[in-house]
């Protein structure tokens, strides 16, 4: 076998390998530390949209990225473009709510939830795009 | 045993560590669907959810990565046997030291997964036996060194 061929097959190797370890990475790892770790706030979901409704700019220095506990009445149930799992709490008309997005994980206990249930659900703040987005969800 | 066979089979244990007693939410489970394999990974964790005793964490956690970094050095040495120490030493040393910057990069938050100590004492003695059986076994058959100096 050639030098040449022999380098190929050894980048085939380490490929295979670093193909290996990327394989052994938790998807919900980040649902999981959020999980964990103890919430910046709790409150309900139609306060937190009026924050958001008040003063975007305000509400995203304040929330934007933290863990928050939001528990309201669920509005919808559905699946997004990226097809993951979530909810919409508070509101009642066309996106004035907080949409909480969940890993693949999560489905079995989304599936189960009804519309008009009321939960609460922890995840970290992303910002406002219509709804307020809260992803990497569990149910409390 | 060849020593090739050696290291595919301590390949397949580390993934069958992965595939029967690891969460799901790992990417491999994924790719697995992706590939319409599941059905095959679910039986597989039925049974070793029924038969297996449930090992204890430095097995789970550990001892995959462990067993790949042998594999790897093995594998490595089979392709460079007889050709050049330098070149297997670049491939192996190029492995190990991506390897332990993939676990140090989890500490600084760089690289997804959870940073445990473990797992470097785990690949650095994988390296060592790696290297002992490769270098034991060319000694062993009383391989003279060829004009490359390799063995």
């Amino acid at each position: 076998m050639g030098t040449i061929r022999k380098h190929i097959l050894s980048a085939g190797i380490l490929s295979a390998l670093m193909l290996l370890a990327i394989g052994s990475v938790d998807t919900d790892e980040d649902t999981k530390r959020i999980q964990g770790q103890a919430p910046d706030y709790r409150t309900t979901a139609d306060a937190l949209f009026s924050e958001f409704k008040e003063n975007e700019v305000a509400a995203d220095a304040k929330y934007k990225g933290k863990i928050v506990v939001v528990s309201g009445v669920i509005q919808d149930i559905g699946k997004d473009v990226m097809d993951q799992a979530y909810i919409v709490l508070g509101g009642g008309g066309f996106l004035d709510g907080v949409q909480c997005t969940f890993t693949e994980s999560q489905n079995a206990s989304v599936g189960s939830l009804t519309k008009g249930e009321s939960v609460s659900v922890k995840g970290e703040i992303s910002g406002k795009m219509g709804n307020v987005l809260i992803t990497k969800c569990s149910l409390q | 045993m060849k020593k090739g066979s050696v290291a595919i089979f301590a390949m397949l244990i580390g993934g069958m560590i992965y595939l029967i007693w690891r969460p799901e939410s790992l990417l491999m489970f994924a790719w697995a669907e992706a590939l319409g394999l599941l059905h095959m990974v679910d039986a597989l964790r039925e049974f070793g959810n029924e038969y297996l005793p449930n090992p204890p964490a430095w097995f789970l956690n550990s001892l995959p990565h462990a067993l790949w970094m042998f594999c790897g050095i093995v594998l490595l040495e089979t392709v460079w046997r007889k050709e050049s120490i330098r070149w297997f030493l670049f491939w192996t040393i190029g492995l190990i030291t991506v390897s332990l910057f993939s676990e140090l990069g989890q500490i600084s938050g760089l690289l997804p997964g959870t940073y445990d100590f473990g797992d470097i004492a785990g690949m650095l003695v994988a390296s060592i036996a790696g290297y002992a059986v490769t270098i034991g076994a060319n000694i062993n058959q009383g391989e003279e060194n060829n004009e490359n100096g390799y063995y």
